[in-house]
């Protein structure tokens, strides 16, 4: 049996309707039979068997969620979703419509371009923003294997169309202009656009630069280039990656041509992350707070090899707001980027802690009913490095949710006591007693960490399996089924109980985590057992 | 100053409440007639829409019919529907009936936003959040003749989602350079503030409402966390017309400089030049130039020049000094500049009360502190109060555009390094003596640029160091000249210029192009 606890910001409700904003310890998820999660700032999306679902807020786009096909992959930020249908096309909804997703495959990198849009790349973009129109207009879609149904086909075709224009000619007004005065006549379109590509030997659909006659319109069109099959998308509000079956990425409307096979692309607020075939990491984007591992604190355009880390295989990676992370082969984690809330698992520099941003005091009210509950924090410290708690225990208790006897209780620790409480779990230092971490760790304080740093939180014998990335927080699951979390937690995201910074990677569940997600301000942990809410 | 002050406290809250809502009503109502935000003060100002509630029967009129514009705008209903925090946390139920209605006419007034703050850009949660919030502002002074409960609680998860709102807005100035940063997302930072300041406000004035006696220290204490909220919509948001968060700001300044203890009061008024400088190669000066001939021989020909007279009729030639700072924005934060110069890798940049600021590194700071300037801070902008003490010298509007005012306060020892800016400037002694030197253009192969693209308007040279460290610039042609209170500075674009300031000063700049 499965089950499923979310923590962290429950203004939309995402996490629980009808309970507070805030949910700092984990809370158990009614969905069932849920199969994956994609978690963003205001929403997060699960996957059952009967297919894609969301809870928190409303979104304009809420209700396309509903009709994406169960088989499908799906990838969200904020603003955006992508999906992959199962033989690999893919489509993003952006504010009014889904998009197909389409590049360029053989796309020749000239010398001096780079891969973002580039003037001439917009005239190919309209090119098959014909081609896509035509498509429709024949009633073909563009692949209804996407969907439940072809509710989408059914959108008003003037809002997709005036998007798309929108998107290409988004910064030429005029062009948009003459544009809709073509609107008429196909043939007409056409040749005016002939005129009005200024690349056209360049042009690859030799097809479209020919005048058709009105009668084609039925034909559809050919072309040359072959369907890419897409295995991933990293999206956000900002950028989006595309990786297809060959290991090629795709960004802007064209392939970055790199000569090695991605095996997993992510993406930040302002970078850009792959991992190749053989373990190495490539990063490009802004490295303005460290986040591109090279060293250096400026921008990159094109991706390059995090040399540091050659040598080292990598096995997965995951990017935060401004950090990164690479898990290696072996179990350890490299992080790197900034560190302004701790998210790296390092000390954070005592003035750059927001106190500007203060502005509520946090009691925990989580539904005790619900959430994991946390046991008194006199319990023996001892009996728990033994492992030999009670079933209850397999969460462990560093939480200020203490039950008193006085009513509910837990939400009426008064600040005199919590202030104990907080002194208290300080000089427990159950981590002292715990042989699963590190005595001897660097404690080093860090701002901006513009190199990966090995995170020696943990002993050598102690293999992690998996790291996670929200906006400012980083989660971890070990080899014992243990879930840690570090990072910014004004919102409850580590699932501690409280809403206090931590200094380093602090245990959320002591046993039972098989799969972590995060994402924004939360943290989702999937347990084997039901670890009942506490009935004690 | 015993029994009166939770009083006037009191009053002071309620009325920076009623700017804030009535500033936020303005905003929302005008949206929605679809008119041009009118410039004249009697229909665009919230603050004096709040007055006239005070006023006499005929203003309060004209109040009235901006409540019943808005009601027309969110519905009568919707402001009916939201159930008091109070209740909603008492009963999660209650409020989970009413909210649904509620968000089915958010949804259709989701258009109600400020002014440059578009849906398309910030996005549905953001459009919906900030819609929300200020509805529910708006709408608590048309209620504010019920008294909110006094239970702590109170609006305490609205708090929570302001709070949220402008945590994620904070990540959005925070992607991409700063310049490049879409206005909208600064917009929404200020519009995220005045709605949080208000909330914020609220909270006090309930935990007031059944106080007697002089205020508590925890009254005193919030009052302070809401003047950081303040300051924080001032300092990272976009300007806006009528910004209530002026108002408050200025109004709560002298309770949260209670609720931080020990702040010196104590400070010798007149400034003396304490440490030395020998001019020797004096600046030509000039007196009060005409605009046509400052134009042709300076401005347009690139001279600098030093200027007396021009500001002798300010006002805060008489006025400012530490004591009256402390007095008019002591517990307003600014932005400090802690180390030597800005060149160094030890130098960063804190934020901190002007109180602290003028404690721990102006008048006694302690031996091993390092050297903290506030430099280069829109000061004026943020405290319009200072503002009203200066007038902007005629010279600064020669340009296509107008002068922005720049504050440098610090202690004497503070050095700018040898650089250069890339617009016209006038700099003004107002306390205190500076000891400048300049270096025209044409000498630019002589003063050591820094090699770093990022700093190449900036001298590696330390203009009154080891003459043997830097021979080329001991061949270059310069001026220097002593500014004391009173003086002004004209420093054309791209001359070098380095300032040492000889003992506690403070300065303004005008800047334009």
């Amino acid at each position: 049996m499965m089950s499923v606890f979310a923590c962290g910001n429950n203004t939309s409700e995402q996490i629980l309707e009808g309970y507070p904003s805030i949910l700092c310890c984990p809370s158990l998820m009614s969905l069932r039979g849920i199969t994956h999660i994609e978690v963003t700032f205001s929403h997060i999306l699960w996957k059952t068997q009967s297919g894609w679902t969301w809870t928190g807020y409303k979104c304009h786009d809420g209700s396309n969620i509903l009709t994406i096909n169960p088989g499908s992959k799906v990838f969200i930020s904020e603003n955006r979703t992508a999906a992959i249908s199962n033989n690999g096309s893919a489509a993003v909804w952006e504010k009014t419509g889904w998009r197909a997703l389409h590049f360029q495959k053989d796309f020749k990198e000239e010398a001096g371009t780079t891969f973002t849009c580039l003037p001439h790349t917009k005239t190919q973009k309209y090119l098959k923003f014909q081609r896509e129109r035509e498509a429709r207009n024949n009633g073909s879609s563009l692949d209804c294997n996407l969907f439940q149904n072809e509710d989408y086909i059914k959108l008003p075709r003037a809002s997709v169309e005036e998007n798309d224009l929108q998107e290409i000619y988004s910064s030429d007004s005029w062009k948009r202009k003459e544009l809709s005065d073509m609107q008429g006549s196909h043939s007409e379109k056409k040749s005016k656009l002939v005129d009005a590509s200024e690349n056209q030997d360049e042009l690859c659909d030799a097809d479209y630069s020919t005048s058709e006659p009105e009668g084609s319109e039925h034909q559809v069109p050919k072309t040359n280039t072959p369907q890419i099959v897409f295995c991933q998308v990293a999206v956000e509000d900002n950028v989006l990656l595309a990786l297809d079956k060959d290991g090629v990425v795709y960004c802007g409307s064209v392939p970055i041509t790199l000569g090695l096979k991605i095996t997993e692309v992510a993406v930040g607020k302002e970078h850009c992350m792959a991992l190749t075939a053989d373990g190495d990491i490539l990063t490009w984007g802004s490295g303005m707070r460290g986040q591109l591992g090279d060293g250096e604190l400026c921008q990159k355009e094109k991706p390059l090899p995090v040399e540091s880390l050659q040598g080292i295989i990598i096995s997965s990676i995951s990017c935060g707001g401004w950090h990164s992370v690479a898990l290696s082969d072996s179990g350890d984690v490299y992080i790197w980027g900034w560190n302004e809330n701790g998210q790296l698992g390092f000390p954070v520099k005592s003035n750059f802690k927001h106190s500007l941003f203060e502005s509520f005091k946090h009691v925990c009210q989580c539904p005790k009913n619900l959430t994991i509950r946390s046991r008194e924090i006199s319990v023996d410290t001892k009996e728990q490095s033994n492992k030999e708690t009670k079933p209850q225990s397999e969460y462990l208790s560093q939480c200020l949710c203490i039950p008193t006897n006085k009513g509910n209780g837990h939400d009426k620790v008064s600040l005199k006591e919590e202030k104990i409480f907080e002194t208290t779990r300080k000089e427990q230092n159950l981590r002292l007693l715990d042989d699963r971490v590190n005595q001897d760790c660097i404690k080093d304080v860090i701002n901006v960490q513009a190199s990966p740093k090995l995170l020696d939180f943990w002993s050598e014998n102690v293999k992690i399996v998996d790291v996670q990335c929200g906006d400012r927080h980083t989660l971890f699951q070990l080899d014992d089924g243990s879930a840690w979390s570090v990072g910014m937690n004004k919102y409850g995201q580590l699932g501690l109980g409280h809403t206090d910074g931590v200094e380093e990677p602090t245990e959320v569940f002591r046993r039972g985590v098989t799969k972590i997600y995060a994402g924004g301000w939360n943290s989702v942990f999937v347990t084997t057992s039901m670890l009942s809410p506490s009935k004690s | 100053m015993e029994e009166n002050d939770s009083t006037e406290l009191r009053r002071v809250v309620e009325e920076a409440v009623r700017a804030v809502s009535g500033r936020i009503m303005v905003e929302l109502t005008h949206l929605h007639t679809g008119k041009e935000s009118p410039r004249t003060p009697e229909s665009r100002r919230g603050n004096d829409i709040c007055k006239q509630e005070c006023g006499d029967g005929k203003e309060r009129k004209t109040r009235k019919e901006d409540e019943i514009n808005y009601k027309e705008l969110v519905g009568e209903d919707r402001i009916k529907c939201r159930v008091p925090p109070s209740v909603a946390v008492l009963c999660p139920e209650a409020e989970r009936v009413v909210t649904n209605d509620c968000e089915v006419e958010a949804a259709k007034q989701r258009s109600v936003l400020p002014t440059g703050i578009e849906e398309g850009v910030v996005g549905g949660w953001v459009s919906h959040t900030l819609a929300t919030l200020l509805q529910v502002m708006a709408s608590s002074s048309t209620s504010s003749s019920a008294p909110l409960s006094d239970t702590s609680s109170f609006s305490d998860e609205d708090i929570v989602l302001a709070s949220a709102l402008l945590d994620y807005t904070w990540q959005k100035l925070n992607t991409g350079h700063w310049r490049d940063v879409p206005m909208a997302w600064r917009l929404v930072f200020t519009w995220g503030s005045i709605a949080m300041v208000g909330l914020l406000l609220l909270r006090l004035e309930a935990a007031l409402h059944h106080h007697t006696g002089p205020p508590k220290h925890s009254h005193l204490t919030v009052a302070a966390g809401v003047l950081r909220a303040c300051d924080r919509g001032l300092l990272m948001g976009a300007p806006v017309d009528d910004n209530p968060l002026h108002s408050s700001a200025a109004s709560l300044n002298t309770y949260a400089r209670l609720a931080a203890a020990g702040n010196a009061e104590d400070e010798n008024c007149i400034v003396t030049q304490q440490d030395e400088a020998s001019v020797t190669r004096p600046l030509p000066s000039v007196h009060c130039p005409p605009l046509d001939r400052f134009l042709l021989h300076y401005m347009a020909a690139g001279v600098p020049v030093k200027l007396t007279g021009v500001v002798d009729h300010w006002p805060a030639l008489k006025l400012w000094n530490l004591k009256y700072l402390r007095r008019v924005a002591g517990a307003r934060t600014v932005p400090v500049e802690v180390g030597a110069r800005y060149t160094d890798l030890s130098w960063s940049q804190e934020l901190m009360t002007l109180d602290d600021y003028l404690s721990r590194h102006v008048t006694s700071p302690a031996a091993n502190t390092p050297t903290g300037y506030l430099a280069q801070h829109q000061l004026l902008d943020q405290i319009p109060q200072l503002r009203d003490d200066i007038l902007v010298p005629d010279y600064c509007h020669l340009g296509e555009e107008s002068p922005r005012l720049h504050a440098w306060l610090g202690p004497r020892g503070t050095v700018s390094p040898l650089h250069h800016d890339p617009d016209h400037n006038i700099l003004v002694q107002v306390v205190g003596y500076k000891y400048i030197r300049l270096y025209e253009e044409d000498q630019s192969d002589l003063v050591y640029p820094h090699p770093d693209p990022l700093l190449s308007n900036t001298s590696q040279a330390d203009v009154e160091g080891p003459v043997e460290d830097w021979p080329l610039l001991q061949q270059a042609q310069y001026h220097d000249l002593l500014l004391a209170p009173g003086d002004a500075l004209y420093i054309p674009p791209r001359c070098w210029h380095y300032v040492r300031s000889l003992s506690v000063s403070f300065s303004v700049s005008f800047w334009w192009r």
